[in-house]
């Protein structure tokens, strides 16, 4: 079992925040919101369907939706982080805060 | 988890979140096309009214339609380009178009209000150089408080430029000279901005 002095206590995380990449979604869509697929895309630098993945599974969360329209004549899908989602992003922030403070 | 995966996640989310937070301002080419046209205006205004121009001053009329129907069709040109540009949604950028919007409304506003003042009331179309003055004080606001909002902080100085402009055409108020000062303030206080904003998005 890892000591405590050197690892943290993941219990306390979101775990459905807490991934890399969707930590990077949730970090740009704090920022920039709402957010283009290409957008994303290219600030993750990840690919098409990895990116497609971890969206669903922080939509399945309530934490951002997805939708799709027109920008001009050429189909686009724009992220937008949800109310939900902000207060999570901003609890997750908190724990992190208190769990490094900790260790 | 290590703390060493941990810290290096969280860098690379903290990277994210700045590149968004210091995303450009894409609002350039829209300054830039106002501001030509603007000052072009303008001048046109004060060449007319001057005599420099030998043309009625019933072509005045004339002149700022076609500056509002050029504006706005450039507007419309333009902001479908730059919907589709990357941060366009960064606070920044919604604070900054969100203040241009008003900023347009105002004068749109004062301008109902001046023209209802000359077909109703006892208005001289020298009313129309208090939107000169509103203009700039509307300008300075604009720049200032997005510099406030944003990391663009040097809009403040622009911002103070269009104060002073304001104050000035204040002081030219009924004077002829009022419109070539302010057709050449413009070139300084939104063209110039305009080009250097749009030189910081594209080095970014």
């Amino acid at each position: 079992m890892p000591s405590k002095s050197s690892n943290i206590d993941i219990d306390a995380i979101d775990e459905v925040i807490h991934g890399r990449l969707r930590l990077g979604i949730m970090a740009y869509l704090s920022a920039v919101n709402p957010a283009s697929f290409p957008e994303l895309l290219s600030k993750t630098g990840t690919s098409n369907g990895n990116l497609s993945t971890h969206l669903s599974k922080l939509e399945s969360a309530g934490y951002v939706t997805q939708e799709k329209g027109f920008a001009g004549k050429k189909p686009q899908t724009l992220i937008s982080l949800t109310e939900t989602g902000r207060d999570a992003w901003i609890r997750y922030l908190r724990a992190m805060k208190e769990l490094l403070e900790r260790n | 988890m290590s703390n060493e995966q941990l810290i290096n996640d969280l860098n690379y989310a903290t990277d994210l979140a700045k590149s968004g937070q210091n995303a450009p301002l894409v609002g350039g080419p829209f300054g830039l096309m106002w501001g030509v046209l603007l000052s072009a205006t303008l001048t046109s205004h004060w060449a007319i009214v001057s005599g420099t121009f030998n043309v009625s001053l019933d072509n005045l009329w004339m002149l700022w339609i076609a500056f509002a129907f050029v504006g706005s069709i450039g507007s419309a040109i333009l902001g479908s380009k730059v919907k589709t540009k990357p941060a366009n949604t960064s606070t920044a950028n919604k604070v900054e178009q969100s203040i241009w919007q008003l900023f347009s409304v105002m004068l749109g506003t004062a301008w109902v209000g001046i023209v209802m003042s000359m077909i109703f009331g006892s208005g001289t179309p020298q009313l129309f150089d208090f939107i000169v003055a509103m203009g700039f004080g509307g300008q300075g606001l604009a720049y200032a408080h997005t510099a406030r909002m944003s990391h663009n902080k040097w809009l403040i100085y622009p911002g103070m430029a269009s104060f002073v402009a304001c104050a000035i055409s204040m002081a030219l108020y009924g004077q002829v000279q009022l419109y070539l000062f302010a057709g050449v303030a413009t070139l300084f206080t939104v063209v110039l901005p305009s080009l250097k904003t749009m030189g910081l998005e594209n080095a970014k």
